[in-house]
């Protein structure tokens, strides 16, 4: 149940669009989101809806697998939606109490509805061809110019890539912690709020302990490797552009462009 | 009081790239009040099987049977299943979460409807069994030695009065003198309460001093389920398996092959002393006629 969070999670596989520089990824993911905040018609979105598909697509990723990511923020994105439905004003189409529901509330929350599905979809396609060391590597390199104003990047990088690294680790551990307290009739399942809330404490205390016994352990052995931070640390795979990268650039350029254009001509 | 497994397959992550069996057309069926020792390599699927055992993981195809009944069948209670088959999970003392010692061991017994005055007696029973002196009971767990803290997280499940006990990896991390104790507290179970136990391990050599029968996995599925001597007549493949026999018994073979007349499946030091004793005095008494 736990695994089905596909959030930030790596989906291993060798597509084109796993072996794209992750700084391309990022960027395009960037102008990706951007662009579903430009524009507000109709055709747009269908066309980046189109573009989404055709990079799910390449990336040989099972749709499936997209979706079950989707459920997990499937309450934030009710929620989002009935905010937009009921409270926002203009000419009534239909009323049942206090509630009303305006033509302008209905565009909004479909428009919102799809913003929020294409972004998470979008966001979460760049993490699960990334592996989280890729990310992070390229993060620290296209923020580079950040350390002349005296920002740690690298520090920032490191701890980000060793928080992602442990996500999959702590939910193995709950999910290992959670059997080993149903085997002793622990119950997560049943009873109202507080029974729940109580029977969470047989799970939250052990799996603070490993946390901290986790941290503890590998700022340990990363100072027994004598990390020192970023300053003078090499690569043992920089990070080049290839031929694919610039031709990636060029296409969510043109993609931008595009969906840029709809926003004035009117489309 | 018996377990029984029919052609349990189970595969891990069904419907995506990473999909793959876990356990494969798995059959078996314990005796009661049974010594079994569960061995095979790291990815074996050892931890995977027992935890269909009590019905933590849903088996993909197949079925179990406890006291003969379909453990998935209507009117089961799960929640039951897991007070009659104890498992303990590999280093068990990382789910120590109580104030002090007696309340954690309590924890069991409660969840399974029994009062406090009764939950006290029957954590006092276990504590006692698993060799914890009452001094400990109002302390801390996180205070304990790592063997102490061990022995209390395994009393928190045999506080539960189960009737099949399963282990996994009980001696795992502990250095020998807390090994031996862990090992002869299962020992001295298995003798005053007749359960019977599962006890996974990585080391022939604890498998051979205390099992009655010994399951050998290899990729998910069963390959020998016998008594140790004949499993470790199959030393040669135990080795293509990454496992091997304990190392009495190559030793063993070894005197086989110098034309010494010795058995060459024995698996224990103590045995193994008997057999070349026995040789030796036979020789005596030959060159004294």
């Amino acid at each position: 149940m736990l695994r089905d969070i596909t959030i930030g999670q790596y989906y291993p596989s060798d597509s084109l669009i796993h072996r794209l520089d992750p700084r391309v990824k990022l960027a395009s993911t960037m102008l990706f989101l951007i662009s579903l905040f430009i524009t507000g018609s109709i055709a747009a979105y269908i066309f980046a809806g189109l573009v989404l598909l055709l990079v799910i697509r390449i990336s040989r990723i099972p749709v499936k697998f997209i979706v079950k990511g989707l459920k997990a923020v499937f309450i934030l994105l009710l929620i989002s939606v009935s905010f937009n439905l009921f409270l926002t004003p203009g000419e009534v189409i239909f009323k049942l109490g206090f509630l009303h529901i305006t033509r302008e509330g209905v565009r909004i929350a479909v428009f919102m509805a799809v913003r929020l599905i294409y972004l998470i979809i979008g966001s979460s396609l760049m993490t699960l061809t990334t592996t989280p060391n890729e990310l992070t590597d390229g993060l620290e390199k296209s923020l580079g110019f950040l350390n002349k104003a005296h920002i740690p990047v690298h520090e920032i990088a490191m701890m980000m890539s060793i928080a992602l690294r442990f996500i999959p680790i702590l939910i193995e551990e709950t999910d290992k912690i959670m059997k080993a307290q149903m085997a002793r009739g622990a119950d997560f399942d049943t009873g109202g709020l507080m029974d729940r809330a109580k029977a969470m404490v047989p799970l939250l205390v052990p799996l603070f302990l490993s946390a901290f016994r986790r941290a503890a352990d590998l700022a340990q052995a990363m100072e027994a490797r004598c990390y020192h931070g970023g300053e003078g640390r090499t690569k043992l795979k920089p990070l080049r552009y290839k031929r694919r990268d610039y031709i990636a650039y060029f296409t969510v350029a043109i993609y931008f462009i595009i969906m840029l254009s709809t926003r004035f001509i009117g489309i | 009081m018996s377990l029984r497994v029919e052609n349990l397959s189970y595969i891990y992550q069904a419907g995506t790239a990473m999909e793959s069996y876990a356990l494969r057309d798995i059959s078996f069926e314990t005796r009661e009040g049974e010594f079994i020792g569960l061995i095979g390599h790291t990815g074996s699927g050892k931890s995977t099987l027992i935890q269909h055992l009590n019905g933590l993981i849903k088996p993909t195809e197949g079925h179990i049977f406890y006291n003969d009944r379909d453990i998935y069948s209507e009117g089961m209670s799960l929640k039951e299943l897991r007070q009659k088959v104890g498992l303990v999970f590999q280093y068990p003392e990382y789910q120590l979460f109580e104030t002090d010692v007696i309340t954690d061991v309590k924890f069991g017994p409660k969840n399974m409807g029994l009062s406090d005055s009764e939950a006290e007696e029957a954590a006092k029973r276990a504590l006692e069994l698993s060799g914890i002196g009452e001094e400990f009971y109002k302390r801390s767990p996180f205070e304990l030695s790592g063997g102490q803290k061990r022995r209390v997280a395994i009393a928190g499940v045999l506080a539960m009065d189960p009737e099949v006990l399963i282990l996994d990896e009980p001696a795992a991390g502990l250095d020998p003198l807390g090994k031996n104790e862990i090992l002869s507290t299962i020992e001295r179970l298995h003798h005053e309460r007749k359960n019977t136990i599962i006890m996974v391990s990585h080391s022939m050599e604890d498998v051979a001093e205390y099992a009655d029968r010994i399951m050998v996995l290899d990729s998910g599925r069963l390959v020998y389920f016998d008594e140790p001597k004949v499993v470790f007549r199959h030393y040669e493949e135990l080795e293509k398996m990454g496992l091997s026999a304990p190392q009495i018994t190559y030793l063993m073979g070894d005197l086989k092959k110098r034309g010494l007349d010795v058995d060459d499946s024995i698996g224990t030091v103590e045995a193994a002393k008997a057999e070349i004793l026995m040789l030796w005095k036979g020789k005596q008494k030959y060159n004294k006629e």
